[in-house]
């Protein structure tokens, strides 16, 4: 599995990738730019299952936006859908919607777009990554956010 | 902390990136690909590609911009189906911005997310209607478009007051730095131009600075 199927950004990634030198996109990765519930229809009961033995067997995989999202129990967004449950709590709707640069930590300075959320914006578990902003969309920092997974 | 973000629109026309003034092309530049790149090393924080005459090659430069812009990219013009809007998102557009057409907003922020969809309005337009699934609202008027004399800063607070929290980016007519300062103390969420960053050596850094010593918070980049 190079990439879950949610509806949106795959050639953002595939031209993020592309400019790392990689053909299409490499592992695991799932990528945001989707409602929380039209997400997890997409990818399915069984690519949600898959996805989850490949996260906790330790597989390189890359969470990023509502796919960070998906890490959690669940979102306020479409509260019937059921995330992974790898973090516990539900994603919650923020007060004002996020557009925009933000500095995080050492990481660098990453694109946010989102409207729902967690008081955190990075995950790291070996080589399962997973991040709230878009490093395909930010620019230098980002491009270097996405090799640093790579040789993770 | 959030920065506050500088957007960079290029106008295509059949192929061509050009300058506007009043809608009217004014100048050409040259192929979408070089600006673009030199957008994104420049350091504006997104990008807005917006068709404003149909050509035949428009969804191969949209593809060829993508693959170069390692930002954001809205992408607009004329689009008034699903299915343009669709083909857009799969090209490599990160956003699409329509004309108020509410249901064709919902139906796309429905599949993509609200966070994909700009609403693009023109200050002159009457019965404003805010559309649930957008975003983001883009204030453009025809007026201040390539006047260099700043943004119509009553029409947008006027905007920003009736986007029900929605951000508010400007555009049209902001040239000089106190000009992205002015719209963004009117209430905008953002500010984007066009013209100034073909013409003016170092525009990007030079706003930025701008927007800096006002108390915005800015991306720093390199260049």
């Amino acid at each position: 599995m190079s990439i879950a199927p949610t509806p949106c950004n795959r050639a953002s990634l595939q031209a993020a990738f592309g400019r790392l030198g990689y053909d299409d996109v490499p592992y695991t990765v799932v990528p945001g730019v989707a409602s929380f519930g039209v997400m997890v229809d997409t990818i399915g009961p069984a690519g949600i299952g898959n996805l989850r033995r490949h996260i906790l067997a330790g597989n390189k995989a890359l969470l990023i936006c509502a796919g960070f999202q998906l890490l959690y129990e669940g979102s306020e967004e479409s509260p019937l859908a059921q995330g992974l449950g790898i973090l516990p709590g539900i994603c919650r709707k923020l007060p004002t919607p996020r557009y925009g640069w933000e500095k995080v930590g050492d990481l660098g300075t990453f694109y946010f777009a989102h409207q729902y959320g967690s008081d955190t914006y990075t995950y790291q578990h070996g080589k399962v990554w997973g991040c709230q902003f878009h490093p395909e969309l930010s620019g230098p920092d980002g491009h270097n956010y996405l090799k640093a997974w790579l040789q993770s | 902390m959030l920065c506050t973000r500088l957007i960079a629109v290029v106008l295509w026309a059949d192929g061509l990136v050009v300058q506007t003034r009043r809608f009217r092309i004014t100048n050409a530049i040259g192929r979408a690909v070089p600006v673009v790149e030199r957008l994104c090393a420049w350091g504006v924080d997104e990008i807005v590609l917006l068709s404003i005459r149909p050509g035949h090659d428009w969804f191969t430069d949209v593809a060829a911009c993508r693959k170069v812009c390692n930002l954001p990219l809205a992408v607009g013009g004329n689009i008034h189906k699903f299915d343009m809007a669709r083909r857009l998102f799969e090209t490599g557009a990160d956003m699409v911005v329509i004309r108020t057409n509410t249901q064709l907003i919902l139906k796309i922020a429905e599949r993509y997310g609200s966070q994909a969809v700009i609403q693009s309005i023109d200050v002159n337009v009457h019965g404003f209607t805010m559309a649930s699934g957008s975003g983001q609202l883009l204030v453009n008027s025809l007026e201040h478009d390539g006047g260099r004399d700043g943004y119509d800063i009553a029409a947008l607070q006027r905007f920003v007051e009736s986007s029900g929290g929605r951000p508010v980016i400007g555009m049209g007519g902001a040239c000089e730095p106190e000009h992205f300062v002015a719209g963004l103390r009117a209430g905008a969420n953002a500010v984007a131009a066009g013209n100034v960053f073909h013409y003016k050596e170092h525009a990007t850094r030079l706003i930025k600075r701008g927007m800096a010593d006002a108390g915005y918070v800015v991306r720093e980049t390199g260049l």
